[in-house]
């Protein structure tokens, strides 16, 4: 079960590095077809990508922990959120505690419809909802001040589009590779 | 027959983030890759710009949360 989670937490950690990968080779193509500032931008794009990626995949593991977990305890030293999971236990950080009721009695929660899905919902939406403004701003930024290299930008903004595909490929091709 | 079979991944939860994460980004794109070519052709630089990713950027977390709450569902 734990080799399950380290494959999954393998691929989803590889993509970030991937699109930062890509979008710097393109960038560093277009340093020298078209010009820095163009490179720079795309490769800003791609950081951006590769950094709204982790921001999604943490609310979604958040958002996994109070669906799948129905006996939290805490530990010292445990962190972060799904990062590390033995058997059924799952360690929280110190400022989601609250979430649980009591320190460090085992809570059984998600049983049913529990309010603490819905309490982890609406945490892990407001926080994206946070980040959301954040990229927004930064737009309008590049928008107001630099909009011939905004196309730029999305460009590498949209790195992220080629590296699912390529991961889908190679997911698909393993699990052939599996069954035959 | 390979000596070592791979261990099963759940491909599930890493199509589903990755859709999620696609969401945003394309929508954002594509409003953006509109106004942009609409500036152009209209001359009224940057407000078709402005308001075309805005549209995309609502619309891309309109989806994304409606993705979320399907997710949460299943």
């Amino acid at each position: 079960m734990t080799d399950n989670i380290s494959e999954e937490e393998k691929i989803l950690r590889r993509i970030p590095v991937e699109i930062l990968v890509l979008s710097f080779v393109i960038a560093l193509a277009s340093i020298f077809l078209l010009n820095p500032l163009t490179a720079l931008f795309i490769f800003a794009g791609g950081a951006f990508s590769a950094l709204s990626f982790i921001w999604l995949k943490r609310s979604i593991s958040r958002l996994l922990l109070f669906k799948n977990g129905d006996n939290p305890s805490r530990e010292k030293g445990q962190s972060p959120f799904l990062e590390k999971k033995r058997g059924r236990h799952f360690y929280v950080k110190k400022g989601d505690r609250h979430l649980y009721g009591k320190k460090e009695e085992p809570v059984s929660f998600f049983r049913g419809q529990s309010p603490f899905l819905k309490k982890a919902l609406r945490s892990a939406l407001a926080l994206y909802g946070i980040r959301l403004v954040l990229i927004i701003a930064i737009f309008f930024i590049i928008i107001f001040f630099f909009s011939r290299n905004i196309i730029a930008f999305v460009a590498g903004f949209s790195t992220m589009v080629p590296v699912f595909l390529a991961e889908a490929v190679i997911g698909l091709s393993r699990m052939k590779q599996w069954k035959s | 027959m390979p000596n070592k079979l791979p261990s099963k991944i759940n491909y599930r939860k890493i199509a589903a983030i990755s859709s999620l994460g696609l969401m945003l980004p394309s929508s954002i794109a594509v409003g953006l890759f509109l106004g942009y070519y609409l500036d152009k052709f209209f001359g009224t630089h940057p407000w078709l710009l402005l308001v075309f990713f805005i549209l995309g950027a609502v619309s891309g977390f309109y989806s994304l949360l409606r993705g979320l709450s399907k997710f949460k569902d299943e």
